[in-house]
């Protein structure tokens, strides 16, 4: 164990930030960089944590005859290039609102004590394909509550927390710094190698202090230390290179959380040019509904109470109305998105067949803090689309089944993920 | 059927509490079982100890268990019937395991409750008594004997609050601001203080090797000689950029002779351009800031970052008609606003600075200390006053309203000049937070060009290694929570050497052996005082207890001393640090999380049904000041814990007493007065900040706000909501009030086992709205008796007085109230309850882990010794510090504690 981590240190100490990206690729394994050659793919996924009315939004009829839903509608002219899926949840993630940061982690019994949580989707799949990117994934948020709302998990269990600034986005992907400036963060970048390979070596001295249980604790402080040193290594790579250039102005975010949609919008195209610049392969958007006061529905009009009220709606009629606004709102942006990708080219075809948009929610009924017969709707990414894919909506199938299919389709070689009890039948490849 | 689901739903609950929750709940009515339990074992226990081993007495106690689960409870809990989805089989008598334990308590608590085993199963009191001593002994007896082998786990980082005042302190750095390069901490356990909760990953580390860099290079000098002082004077036709503002001369105009003296924006300009400005002329404000506004000292603005003195002549005036000025009946209350000088539609960060500072109506000068970063100017900010607000009309422009003149006229302010001398610099060059890095070394300024955010002096060394080496060792020395051994120093002056051997300049280098250490575990990590000679640890827990930081020096004198386990220099210590003005972030802190004071600005009030809200900043700013104030009083004073629920004083300013409808009093400071009886106020549980942390801004609900006092106040915390339960949808189509909204709840039995004990608590605090201001009415838009008028911004309102306020209620236990002061009568009848719950919540706070089975005998006699005072709060906090449960096990000193 230590032998190993001496011989680490000496390697990138030896390498230094002066590495050349060959050599980086040199060192990783086989397969990887097989799959740089490979053809690009890409995950961009979407939960709103209040989920959306159930009844408008899932399909009648299965296969591929099924008869598109009221919310389906949005999507008609892409029927081919969807599924949508009935009777997926995550077993044991119960617990109404608290399963939210469990979305792509799978993690069960969050409110449970002593619950912790587990790699998100994301990470898992950034740990194969991360590093072909300037961002190894990029987690974004709507309304966000950063400090304990994500679908972003470290294999720790530790929340990463998601940017809700669009003009943020924007400038880490696209806005250049000087020549000075980057070598100033390349000697940063070297300075912070040292500084961590002392850390690693003195809390080698900390820990053993401790007894077994503490010194459990600090294993993900050497954990985030072995992480952070792979990241300021790769950075130094990316740094070299420069960002893309890009012909559109910096946005401004929306003033006020109450211009939900507009947030919303921007975030989605904030995704779609971060995965149009490959500046990221996997992208994360918590919209967090939860977290949204009294918002603008349209036409001048604000919602009479904030959306976590509204979804409690208790079959009242106003409520409803609102909210099934709110949720024709955001089925016209998805489409809006579904439309770009899908006129987009990214050298070999449409970028929609090498993007997975995987749209979901926690909650299968947000009035009744309902955890199962979650809405799921996958478009894209070169799947055979165009079905409902009808699971029992008694005995649900576990959404991690879906997870490992993306996985698979991401080239992630993997044949299980959280609960998984394989990959997603039904669903395959379009040939 | 029916009660096979509510018992599902009652198992389902307790699994998903958290074990602090879980033991509040099962202790309610239980404490008196769970005692005599305890005590029953302690006769046995003191009987077979010493004849039996501990194995032969674990497997005695192994075979009384399993024969009493076979005879009592395995014929409805098992694999095929799991009744309350709960199966004997899979809970092994497995004491080792802190889970097991939690589960077996679990069990303990529902047969101390009566609610286990049936009726169906013959239990005597007898077999129960005897059996609830063997299970509670042997819990409370692991339990024990596992935190004395392992400690608690609370080894845990600083969390972003404590992180940065360990700076502030150790840096010597009282303003410094790193805590938004820090990630949100996680709450668990009620607090940001659990080790559970505190998380590290890489995007933490990064984040606290960018915060401890930017701390250092601030405390570094920012120049080699002190930076130039620059002196700004403005007479009042300077004091405004402009020559009105939005809202017209209602909200503002230059006077002389207290009548208003037109100035037009080309006069102004012309008076500025000649300096030709008449020192008897007064800038007369009657509006508060916000936007929109853009009143700043015209040219002036901060070119370097750092605290500004700032002087000004004025007085409180009324607007009477046709603008004319007379002194004002009282002071009125204004601070300053640092920003970045912007037009009217932008806003960008804003803070207050400066203090609050009440104007006088006799004219007077005032003097105040701003603090403003580069590029900033600050604006007039005066509290409570109407903020002019555009009425788009279908005519351009847009139209900027003020309210019809009140009573006595308008409120406002009368300046005659300002006077700016900054940035301060401190008598002794360089400052002292430079000198915690670097001591006594020379500095000059750097020959090469710098980058903003780097060094910006050169540290001249006598020795480079010798000077880097011994600053590396001063400093860790100060930096870290126990003396740091010369392997560990060795690691960091190696870090620094190597840095100087690769050219680096003397100052980077050590700033970068700096920056390691304090993102090193023994900065970043509070160990557990487990081991009775470390006296450090505890001093830490201690001083991060009380003043939410590092111990100072005198702290840290008596853990090297080692004698801080003596009961005495304890007790000492802590009464110094209660009583040190430190203390109040231990009150800002605990606030923040056990009466949620960091959201109490979430939710504006809804000025559709609350016009006399509309900018009501100055009111929850004094709501946030009267709880503080009132915390800090309760500790430092020593009051009875009934002081949460009722007391016959109310700590007030000016808006807050006209809130409460309480005789008027003078000036902004929060002071202590007495409450009339007739009042409702008096206590915490009528505090507005608690009303208005509770309500969503438009509404209030019986169920949030009954729930949230069962937590937080009586420590009964209600059950979340089942999970995923899809029987039950509740129906509330037609439900009109909210009494009959909460009847559906009394008649679905599913519902009512809940609901019943917190929806009658809400119901008696209806009468407070969404602010915690009195009333007897709901109001509503579209039922009801019309009211309209204009607001405080000038607008058209119209709301309707809908129904009456029904605040009777009956708590679970029968008693009957009629209102919220009977109600508080009978909570105050239970003050042993309301100190557990406090005591309890001190504990998590101050350790990181929620008190166990095995705690609850020293909780009680914690309870017992403050009991016959009346459970005074700062008995509590005392009995809780000299208690195993904070020192862990090896306690206080063994010859003092007899």
């Amino acid at each position: 164990m230590k032998a190993r981590s001496v011989c680490r240190r000496t390697v990138l100490r030896g390498l230094g930030v002066s590495l050349a990206l060959p050599l980086l690729e040199r060192m990783l394994p086989a397969t990887s960089r097989a799959r740089e050659a490979a053809q690009p793919r890409r995950m961009l996924i979407i939960s709103n944590n209040l989920g959306v009315l159930p009844n408008l939004f899932f399909p009648t009829g299965a296969g591929a005859d099924y008869s598109l839903s009221p919310y389906l509608r949005f999507l008609e002219e892409h029927r081919e290039d969807f599924t949508v899926f009935s009777g997926l949840s995550h077993p044991g993630v119960t617990g109404g609102h608290s399963s939210e940061n469990c979305f792509l982690t799978a993690a069960k019994g969050p409110t449970r004590s002593g619950f912790r949580n587990q790699i998100s989707l994301d990470q898992f799949a950034a740990e194969s394909v991360g590093h072909l990117t300037r961002f190894p994934t990029l987690n974004l948020g709507v309304n966000i509550v950063k400090s304990f709302r994500s679908l972003s998990w470290t294999r720790g269990g530790a929340l990463l927390p998601a940017e809700d600034s669009a003009a943020v986005v924007f400038r880490k992907m696209f806005v250049q710094g000087s020549r000075e400036e980057t070598e100033q963060r390349l000697h940063e970048l070297k300075t912070g190698g040292s500084i961590l390979d002392a850390l690693e070596t003195d809390m080698h001295q900390f820990a053993s202090r401790f007894g077994k249980n503490d010194r459990q604790r600090l294993d993900q402080y050497f954990t985030s230390v072995r992480e952070l040193e792979q990241r300021f290594l790769l950075s130094g790579e990316w740094e070299k290179r420069p960002k893309p250039k890009i012909d559109r102005e910096p946005p401004n975010d929306p003033a006020s959380n109450a211009e939900f949609f507009d947030k919303y919008r921007l975030m989605l195209s904030m995704a779609k040019l971060a995965i149009e610049t490959d500046s990221t392969r996997i992208v994360t958007i918590m919209v967090d509904a939860f977290a949204t006061n009294r918002f603008e529905l349209g036409d001048g009009e604000l919602t009479t109470d904030g959306y976590h009220n509204l979804s409690h709606h208790g079959r009242a009629a106003e409520k409803v109305r609102q909210l099934e606004q709110a949720d024709r709102r955001q089925m016209a942006l998805l489409r809006e998105v579904v439309n770009e990708l899908a006129l987009a080219n990214d050298g070999s075809g449409r970028l929609l067949d090498n993007t997975m948009l995987l749209f979901g929610s926690n909650l299968g009924d947000a009035n009744t803090h309902d955890n199962t017969n979650l809405p799921i709707l996958l478009v894209g990414g070169g799947f055979r689309h165009g079905q409902h894919l009808a699971f029992s909506r008694d005995a649900n199938t576990p959404l991690c089944n879906l997870f490992v299919s993306m996985l698979q389709r991401m080239d992630v070689e993997v044949d299980a993920f959280g609960s998984s009890t394989g990959s997603l039948a039904g669903l395959s490849i379009r040939s | 059927m029916k009660q096979l689901q509510t018992c599902a739903w009652r198992q389902t609950m307790l699994q998903s509490l958290d074990p602090a929750s879980r033991f509040r709940f099962a202790a309610r009515r239980s404490m008196v079982a769970v005692v005599v339990g305890l005590s029953a074992f302690f006769a046995v226990g003191q009987g077979l100890g010493a004849d039996l081993t501990k194995d032969s007495l674990r497997r005695e106690e192994e075979r009384s268990v399993a024969s009493f689960v076979k005879s009592k409870c395995l014929s409805c809990h098992n694999a095929v019937v799991p009744s309350g989805g709960h199966d004997f089989g899979t809970l092994p008598w497995d004491t080792q395991s802190l889970q097991n334990r939690e589960r077996w308590a679990r069990v303990h608590d529902r047969i101390a409750l009566r609610e286990m085993p049936p009726e169906t199963v013959s239990l005597t009191d007898e077999e129960r008594g005897a059996f609830l001593a063997l299970l509670g002994g042997a819990l409370h007896r692991e339990g024990l004997s596992e935190i004395a082998a392992q400690g608690r786990r609370s080894l845990r980082r600083l969390n972003r609050s404590e992180f940065e005042w360990n700076l502030r302190d150790l840096l010597e750095l009282p303003h410094l601001g790193v805590r938004s390069r820090l990630p949100e901490d996680r709450t668990i356990h009620g607090f940001n203080k659990s080790g559970d909760a505190l998380d590290m990953s890489h995007v933490q580390l990064s984040a606290y090797l960018d915060a401890t860099k930017s701390a250092l290079l601030q405390a570094a000098a920012p120049a080699a000689a002190p930076l130039a002082s620059t002196r700004y004077f403005a007479f009042a036709t300077q004091m405004f950029e402009t020559a009105q503002t939005y809202g017209g001369p209602e909200a503002m105009f230059y006077a002389r002779d207290s009548v208003m003296l037109p100035i037009t924006p080309d006069e102004l300009e012309a008076i500025r351009r000649a300096d030709s400005h008449d020192e008897s002329v007064e800038l007369a404000l009657f509006r508060s800031a916000g936007w929109p506004y853009y009143g700043y000292p015209d040219g002036f603005l901060a070119e370097l970052s750092g605290e500004y003195r700032v002087r000004f002549e004025a007085r409180a005036v009324a607007q009477v008609r046709d603008f004319r000025l007379r002194p004002s009946p009282g002071p009125v209350p204004m601070t300053f606003r640092a920003r970045k000088p912007s037009g009217p539609d932008v806003s960008g960060d804003v803070r207050a600075t400066g203090g609050l500072i009440d104007v006088q109506p006799r004219a007077a000068v005032f003097e105040t200390t701003v603090r403003l970063a580069a590029g900033e100017t600050f604006e007039y900010s005066l509290l409570g006053l109407p903020v002019p607000q555009p009425n788009v009309r279908n005519i351009a422009p847009t139209y900027y309203d003020f309210p019809p003149m009140p009573e006595g006229g308008h409120p406002g302010v009368a300046f005659r000049w300002i006077e700016i001398t900054g940035p301060v610099s401190s008598s002794r060059w360089p400052p002292a937070s430079h000198r915690v890095l670097f001591g006594d070394l020379p500095i000059r300024s750097r020959a090469a060009k710098v980058a903003e955010h780097g060094l910006q002096v050169e540290v001249i060394p006598r020795d480079p290694a010798r000077d880097a080496k011994r600053l590396v060792e001063r400093f860790a020395q100060q930096a870290a929570h126990a003396p740091v051994p010369d392997a560990v120093l060795k690691v960091f002056q190696d870090l620094v050497l190597e840095k100087l051997d690769a050219g680096e300049a003397f100052g980077d280098a050590v700033l970068a052996g700096y920056q390691a250490f304090l993102c090193s575990g023994h900065f970043l990590y509070l160990p557990e005082p487990h081991d009775p000679s470390d006296h450090y640890a505890l001093a830490s827990r201690l001083s991060h207890f009380l003043w939410n930081s590092r111990p100072d020096k005198e702290l840290q004198d008596a853990a090297r001393a080692g004698n801080l386990r003596s009961a005495a220099v304890l007790r000492k210590q802590t009464e110094r640090l209660i009583e040190s003005p430190r203390f109040a972030r231990f009150v800002d802190n605990f606030l923040d999380y056990w009466l949620d004071l960091k959201d109490l600005h979430r939710d504006d009030p809804d000025i559709r049904l609350y016009p006399e809200y509309r900018f009501s900043d100055y009111l929850v700013d004094s709501m946030e000041r009267e709880t503080k104030a009132a915390f800090t009083e309760l500790i430092q004073e020593n009051l009875p814990i009934t002081f949460l629920i009722d007391s016959d004083v109310i700590y007030v300013n000016d808006r807050l007493a006209a809130h409460y409808g309480l005789p008027p009093v003078v000036g902004s400071a929060i002071r202590k007065t007495s409450v009339p009886p007739s009042s409702p106020y008096g206590g915490f549980l009528t505090q507005a900040a608690v009303s208005k942390v509770t309500s969503n801004g438009t509404t209030t609900s019986p169920v949030i706000r009954g729930a949230w006092v069962m937590d937080r106040l009586l420590g009964d915390p209600p059950p979340p909501p089942p999970p995923s339960v899809p029987a039950v949808e509740p129906d509330i189509r037609g439900a009109k009030t909210m009494r009959e909204i909460l009847a559906l709840h009394s008649r679905s039995p599913s519902c009512s086992g809940c609901h019943a004990r917190f929806d009658p608590i809400g119901m008696a605090l209806e009468n407070f709205d969404v602010m915690g201001s009195w009333r007897q009415y709901y109001r509503g838009l579209e039922e009801g008796i019309l009211v309209t008028g204009i607001d405080r911004a000038g607008h058209d309102y119209s709301y309707r007085v809908a129904e009456p306020v029904d605040p009777s209620g009956k708590l679970l236990d029968g008693r009957e109230f009629r209102d919220v002061h009977q109600l508080k009568s009978l909570l105050i009848q239970n003050p042993r309850q309301l100190a557990r719950n406090l005591l309890e919540r001190f504990a998590v706070y101050a350790i990181g882990t929620p008190v166990r089975f095995s705690d609850r005998r020293e909780i009680d006699e914690i309870l017992d010794r403050c009991a016959p005072s009346g459970y005074r709060v700062r008995d509590l906090v005392r009995g809780l510090i000299l208690s195993r449960i904070f020192l862990g096990p090896a306690g206080t000193d063994k010859e003092e504690r007899s």
